[in-house]
């Protein structure tokens, strides 16, 4: 290729540099968005790869009904393909710091040689006294920091003393754990069966006999990402293994306390033999209690071992599922604009060679190749891709991930979320995007270069007039105004900029309504409908163990006098729900036992999903929240089963299902409690309602001081807790807004202006004629602002298609989201649509002042 | 008869092209009086489309004074140029300029639709002949009816003033007769004033006045008392 080409091309660019910046722009903003939402996955799965490296996250977690043994861990560790097993002790304590009581998960700092499930220091040092503890950063966040003493008091019958040596703790240093990925440290038996807090002790100080559990990696996992097949590859041969050592070794300690026990019982009977004077231990046999004795130890249940995986770690699989729905979004979202991208390009080239075709012409009569004269306009093009793919590789890899970052760390406690470099995923995006645009300019080219040059020196026929299909109904066509008329022949005249001006127009409108429409799904109509209709207690108050009748009234006394207008006794506990007894997965929920259910409603409003009607708590049924009963797939009439730990579960009839977006609820009347667990229940929180005029800090004070309060929490804090969490969402808001934005302005810009200069002549002549400027810009003007209006009505209805997919794509966990988008950001949407129209036809407005009209004179071309 | 129409008094126009300032005109003193039909005639690059584009109120002189209709036009801003391009000019250019996609009808209505008393644009059509074409788009009608609509189009708005350029440039020489027929028939029997600019100095014995224009003025001017009617001209 001559230089002059490669000459004429980079003059071409400086001289027509906004047709040029609009295929680099929408090219920026494709590539931005593909590499952007693309990189943001494999960036989470590096992120959790590195910190599982880092700590040694386990790969599999032995759980055993009885606790393991030395000769357990051995067994374990001589299993192949183990590369290291290591014992943990844990125990669930309460834990008291200042008013502050709660539930605590204390577990042993892993042994420092070959630690697994490392602990990520993130304050502080590691304990070297055995007064001394770590405690997670949320816990922390809530209460005690380094330097605080903090107490731990048993939770049951059994002293603390005989688990632990030590039950006053100095606290040295703040830490996350990579077994817990989400700030959920799930369920426990104790209070109200929530884990507020992780405490890490030296292994020394647990004085238990038994290891609570066995954590497990295994050999040839270095290196490879915990989400590939290729883990699950070398892992499921391990686990299978374990299996069967966990078999063996079940029998085994089945054995060994079997005779364990009938040595005791041997020894009881010797004892009591000589203490009774009888010669033949053997006699005592038959007697009824040694008989009992014998028959328990001949039944003595078969111990579990349980083999879990990572995906049984409920943060690692809120983490797995958050990486697929990002995923998902990934795979529809960039294919939008890169259609975009492919429309705008072939336009701007068709234009720029349809005007040069007397150039081209010329070069062609001159002795130029076919070749030469294409590879100008395909290295014009070429260049303006390449240039936006590597802007938008700025902005995808930098710019993206960190703001989609920013809404995920209010997730997750992973210390670090970085953002790398994709090059299989950079170089996908700029080839679709090279592929695209050179593509589009050589098929722009082609009709010219097939020509003969002497054709191409005269001017290409106008398109010739047309009637239009609307003319024939006469009825409509005869109403219509002279200029209306114009406008209606012109769009129809020019079908492709119709098409493509429709399809730039509804995309970007799909667009904000998508990005709108998330924002009142995920968080304005989920605020609103949660803390506005439903939960309408102001407070709430967390019991201790245990109240006494006196420190009951004492607190009646309490509440009644502090503004409280009207409380409710309630009793909630965490438990987990499943579907059918055996395999499905079980989902953790509240059990919200009302006191006195006639009232429940003016604290929490229990009203059918559908319907709307209110819900009433009867005395054979529970009434499950919504996302709960779509997750476990049922429906009023199904059985459900309800668990407060492994071993004890109850089967329940589902009556009905409330509307509720943030957690899981599981409703059951006092009478009904009473008849599946044979208890009453004991109230555990007190739900209260407020006259707002006292400062809430004092109330918060008041109550705490009072015995028997373990906690005090005010809806509206939650509320604004929620707000907070959900306000990264707008992060992405806006970066959806901004690309729709940007995304219609190139469409329009570039669209108006071939218009205008396809029409040029016309716009000339109408000058001649008379028009007065503000007409003048009428007459084109008329034009774009109805095809945004034909853009915009597609365009709502692939915004709410496009809502639904991502909110698909997106929703996990116990919160459910609103489906439904506000009116608002539908008239939000339209108003902005046409905003970005009535701005492009604004800086047009001037390009069409600027027209020379004694080119109208002139002759053709 | 008498009344002046069009008066020039010593217009001149200076283009500034890059660094190079080109006088296009150089001092143009003419008169045109109403009714008339004035031919402002010379080679090409003499100034005649620049006196054109002035005289149509798409451009303005650098210097001097001229009135139309009794307007000082070289006093009017951008804006009373439109208002006076929109109720006293008609134009008829050398390439139609109509509008590809409306028909020969609504190709007249455009223009009308803008004037305060314009002629019914079906009796207009009708009388240059084209009351069977008036439903045709551009493209379906030859050179010489795409011309005729253009004078239709003109002649519509009623204008004080018709300016015609080059109105056979593009045209057969039969057709070229045909047309200017029409314009010198229009003149005769509507009273209209109206000016063509040529380069084709045969056709100037059919003017009432005869302008020649060479270098940026005017090289001379006389009064026709005797124009010849078209079919008596040969070129």
């Amino acid at each position: 290729m001559g230089t002059v080409i490669i000459k004429n091309a980079i003059k071409e660019i400086h001289s027509s540099f906004s047709r040029f910046l609009a295929i680099l722009l929408v090219i920026m903003i494709g590539s931005a968005f593909y590499t952007g939402l693309k990189s943001v996955g494999p960036d989470l799965e590096a992120s959790a790869n590195q910190y599982f490296e880092a700590t040694h996250f386990m790969n599999f977690r032995l759980l055993s009904s009885i606790g393991f043994n030395d000769a357990d861990l051995a067994a374990v560790r001589n299993t192949s393909g183990v590369e290291n097993a290591q014992p943990v002790n844990a125990i669930d304590t309460f834990l008291s710091f200042g008013q502050q009581t709660n539930v605590a998960h204390v577990i042993s700092i892993p042994d420092p040689t070959g630690a697994i499930n490392d602990l990520h220091l993130v304050q502080g040092r590691l304990p070297q006294q055995s007064n001394e503890c770590i405690i997670d950063k949320q816990r922390s966040e809530a209460g005690p920091k380094i330097g605080d003493t903090i107490t731990l008091t048993s939770g049951t019958e059994t002293p603390l003393s005989e688990s632990l040596s030590e039950t006053v703790y100095h606290v040295v240093g703040i830490a996350e754990t990579p077994s817990y990925l989400t700030k959920d440290r799930g369920i426990t038996q104790l209070g109200n069966g929530k884990i507020n807090g992780l405490v890490f002790l030296p292994a020394a100080n647990f004085t238990v006999p038994a290891y609570t559990e066995i954590l497990v990696t295994a050999a040839g996992t270095s290196g490879i990402s915990t989400f590939s097949e290729e883990y699950i590859e070398i892992t499921t041969p391990l686990e299978e293994s374990l299996n069967t050592v966990a078999s063996q070794r079940v029998e085994i300690r089945q054995q060994e306390l079997k005779a364990d026990a009938e040595a005791q019982l041997a020894a009881q009977k010797t004892a009591f033999a000589a203490a009774n004077g009888i010669t033949d231990p053997s006699l005592l046999d038959a007697s009824p209690e040694f008989l009992a004795a014998q028959k328990s130890i001949n039944e003595l249940a078969t111990p579990q071992w349980h083999v879990l995986s990572r995906t049984s770690n409920s943060g690692y699989l809120d983490y797995q599922n958050t990486i697929d729905s990002t995923n998902g979004i990934a795979s529809i979202l960039p294919l939008f604009f890169f259609g975009i991208a492919t429309l705008v390009c072939l336009t701007t080239m068709t234009r720029m060679v349809e005007e040069q075709r007397t150039q081209i012409g010329t070069l062609k009569a001159l002795g130029y190749s076919n070749g030469a004269i294409a590879f100008k306009y395909l290295l014009y093009a070429a260049t303006a891709s390449i240039l936006g793919s590597l802007l938008g590789w700025a902005i995808g890899f930098m710019l993206i991930p960190q703001v989609i970052f920013k809404a995920y760390r209010v997730l997750y406690t992973l210390p670090e979320m970085t953002s790398a470099f994709y090059g299989s995923i950079a170089a996908l995006s700029a080839l679709f995007a090279i592929t695209v645009t050179t593509v589009a300019t050589f098929l722009s080219c082609l009709t010219i270069l097939r020509s003969a040059p002497a054709e191409l020196m005269l001017p290409s026929a106008p398109p010739p007039g047309k009637r239009i299909f609307l003319e024939s109904f006469d009825v409509i066509w005869k109403k219509l105004r002279f200029s209306q008329k114009i406008t209606f022949r012109n769009l129809f005249r020019y079908k492709k900029r119709f098409w493509m001006t429709v399809l730039g127009v509804a995309c970007c409108t799909a667009m904000l309504v998508a990005g709108l429409g998330l924002r009142d799904s995920i968080a304005t109509q989920v605020a609103e409908k949660q803390f506005g209709d439903i939960l309408r207690y102001d407070i709430s108050l967390q019991l201790k163990e245990n109240v006494t009748m006196e420190q009951q009234s004492a607190l009646d006394y309490t509440l009644t006098n502090n503004n409280l207008s009207a409380y409710l006794d309630n009793t909630v506990n965490n438990i987990s729900v499943q579907r059918i007894a055996d395999t499905s997965d079980s989902i953790d929920s509240l059990l919200m036992v009302p006191t006195d259910p006639a009232s429940l409603s003016n604290y929490f409003m229990l009203r059918s999903y559908d319907t709307g009607e209110p819900l009433v708590l009867s005395d054979h049924g529970v009434i499950l929240t919504q996302k709960l009963a779509e997750s476990l797939d049922v429906s009023p009439g199904d059985t459900i089963v309800i668990k407060e730990d492994e071993t004890t579960t109850q089967l329940v009839l589902v009556e009905g299902i409330a509307e509720n977006y943030l957690q899981h609820y599981v409703f059951l009347s006092p009478s009904y409690y009473q008849t599946i667990y044979g208890e009453a229940p004991q109230p555990n929180q007190i739900l209260g309602l407020l006259d707002s005029t006292q400062p809430q800090e004092d109330l918060a004070a008041t109550l705490m001081a009072t015995e028997g309060v373990s906690s005090v929490r005010f809806t509206s804090n939650n509320e604004q807790d929620f707000q907070n969490t959900l306000g990264s969402i707008n992060y992405l808001i806006w970066i959806i807004i901004i690309a729709a934005a940007l995304l219609a302005l190139v469409v329009q810009y570039t669209l108006t202006t071939i218009n205008i200069s396809e029409r040029f002549r016309e716009i000339a002549t109408i000058k001649v004629l008379g028009f007065y400027d503000r007409e003048v810009s009428a007459y084109i003007t008329r034009e774009s602002y109805l095809l945004t209006l034909f853009g915009i009505l597609p365009g709502l209805i692939a915004g709410v298609l496009l809502h639904g997919y991502i909110l698909d794509a997106a929703e996990v966990g116990n919160v459910m989201y609103v489906e439904s988008i506000l009116a608002q950001s539908f008239l939000l949407s339209i108003l902005l649509t046409f905003m970005f129209t009535w701005l492009v036809n604004l800086i047009l407005i001037g390009t069409l002042k600027k027209i020379n009209m004694v080119e109208a004179l002139k002759s053709n071309e | 008869m008498n009344e002046t129409m069009i008066q020039f008094k010593g217009i001149t126009k200076q283009y500034t092209m890059g660094e190079v300032k080109i006088d296009a005109l150089t001092g143009v003193d003419f008169t045109v009086k109403r009714g008339e039909f004035a031919i402002i005639a010379g080679p090409s690059g003499a100034g005649k489309s620049t006196i054109l584009n002035i005289l149509g109120g798409m451009d303005s002189p650098t210097t001097g004074e001229f009135t139309v209709n009794k307007q000082p036009l070289h006093r009017y801003g951008k804006k009373d140029l439109i208002t006076y391009r929109r109720q006293e000019v008609g134009f008829v250019f050398q390439f139609y300029n109509l509008i590809q996609n409306l028909t020969a009808l609504e190709n007249v209505e455009l223009a009308v639709e803008i004037c305060k008393n314009p002629f019914k644009p079906l009796e207009i059509l009708k009388q240059v002949g084209l009351e069977n074409r008036m439903i045709n788009f551009p493209s379906q009608l030859s050179g010489g009816e795409q011309q005729r609509v253009s004078i239709a189009r003109a002649l519509a708005k009623n204008p004080t003033l018709l300016l015609c350029d080059e109105p056979t440039g593009a045209l057969d020489y039969t057709t070229g007769r045909s047309v200017l027929k029409l314009l010198q028939d229009t003149c005769r029997q509507t009273g209209m004033t109206v000016v063509l600019i040529t380069h084709n100095l045969a056709i100037a014995p059919m003017g009432d006045r005869i302008i020649k224009i060479k270098n940026g003025c005017v090289e001379n001017m006389s009064v026709n008392p005797n124009p010849l009617p078209v079919e008596d001209i040969e070129w």
